[in-house]
């Protein structure tokens, strides 16, 4: 099905990512990519039909971290804003879906991540649920490995394809100034079965806009 | 490959009573297989508790971390908005009025302005402070951001909006202790209504 309207990206910023950013806060480290998009685009904040971003407070391990985050956006006179517990791509789903129904025309939609804080594999198991699944603390790797093996059982992938897939990925981010590993990585020793370091990405912090 | 449940030592209605999966080489039949269940239990959990504990390092970035130093001479610094000329303290490093980042530092008080209070009378929790005690906002000389903080040396119902307060350190104390009155006149209405 044809989505009602066509949407396109205008403008995308992003930091450099870093293993560990500590000298500033998630807002020092968003604002410089963010008002760099804005600049972009020529538009204010005000003129921006809606706002929406996407981020996880269980790695800042505070509650409502992201209104901290907001304070780089500048939301006054007030916008119409949303935040999403989650990564970018769902918060840029969810503006996409607002820009679907009419009710904004433009959209402004960022992300941002300071992993540094705290241990994320044992950070991440927060967010599952909290009765049958967080108190056994899988982590995000034995998930993701998890995964990994049903698809290999099932015939679809094996290690060597998996492998390919990071690869892949590895090589198109030599195009990027920002990633954090480029180019070929050593597939390693295994983390989680059937997943090795090279399968796995790199934990850092960035934003991106 | 047949499974059955091994149960942990130490039962608690958790689904960490579930130790492990082991291999179990009875019959299907030897124990009937799945029995229809009515769905209500004699002792249905009502709650369960979940410990978890996460250390984080954290980091309060440039401007909170500046804010924190300044501190440790007994001085408050704040951030001035190059956009709308707030100076907000403690620092953020964004105005969030503006979304712009502030850089001009700006040491503000140390004395400062009651704009409001509250009288506490519910002692908390390891804290050694006899009540009722009073809880004030206190808008400090060149601040447009009131920072809150406990008032002693006034009894707690002479406490008014106003009230000229200043900060009160104790030896090796990070931050001030609380605030006392000045002794000045209360300062006007029209000069800090704008931070109540
Ligand atoms: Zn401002």
């Amino acid at each position: 099905m044809r989505p009602v309207r066509d949407v396109a990206v205008v403008a995308f910023g992003q930091t450099d990512h870093l293993r560990s950013t500590d000298e500033i806060s998630e807002v020092e480290m968003l604002m410089p990519v963010l008002h760099e998009v804005l600049a972009a685009t020529g538009l204010k904040t005000s003129d921006i039909g809606f706002t929406c971003s996407g981020s996880s407070d269980y790695l800042a391990g505070r509650a409502f971290s992201f209104t901290m985050a907001l304070d780089g956006v500048g939301a006054w006179p007030p916008i119409s804003e949303s935040h999403v517990e989650m990564d970018g791509a769902w918060a840029l789903y969810e503006a996409w879906t607002k820009l679907q129904t009419g009710e904004a025309d433009t959209a402004l939609v960022y992300s941002y991540g300071k992993t540094s804080p705290g241990s994320v594999r044992d950070v991440l198991t927060r967010q599952l649920d909290p009765y049958y699944v967080a108190p056994l603390w899988p982590d995000s790797v034995a998930l993701a490995a998890l995964q990994a093996q049903a698809l290999i059982d099932a015939g679809a992938a094996d290690e060597p394809a998996l492998a390919g897939i990071a690869h892949r990925s590895r090589t198109d981010a030599t195009a990027n100034p920002h990633a954090r590993l480029r180019g070929s990585v050593a597939q390693g020793e295994y983390v989680v079965r059937p997943l090795r370091t090279g399968d796995c990405p790199p934990v850092g912090d960035g934003a991106a806009p | 490959m047949r499974v059955r449940v091994r149960w942990a030592a130490e039962r608690v209605g958790a689904i960490t009573d579930i130790a492990c999966f082991e291999p179990y080489d009875g019959t299907r039949g030897a124990d009937r297989g799945p029995q229809a269940h009515a769905g209500e239990f004699d002792e249905p959990v009502t709650g369960i508790v979940a410990p978890a504990r996460l250390d984080y390092t954290y980091s309060p970035g440039r401007a909170q971390s500046a804010y924190l130093h300044a501190l440790t001479d007994r001085k408050t610094v704040g951030e001035r908005c190059p956009a709308c000329r707030k100076v907000y303290i403690p620092p953020r490093g964004a105005c969030p009025t503006c979304g712009v980042a502030t850089e001009e530092r700006v040491e503000v008080g140390p004395r400062g302005t009651v704009t409001t209070y509250c009288i506490v009378n519910i002692k908390a929790k390891n804290l050694d402070i006899e009540v009722p005690y009073v809880y004030a906002h206190i808008a400090l000389d060149g601040a447009d951001l009131a920072l809150h903080a406990r008032i002693a040396g006034i009894p707690y119902d002479e406490v008014r909006m106003g009230l000229r307060v200043e900060p009160v350190w104790t030896d090796g104390g990070r931050y001030p202790d609380h605030y006392r009155p000045t002794g000045e006149p209360d300062a006007d209405y029209d000069t800090y209504k704008e931070l109540v």
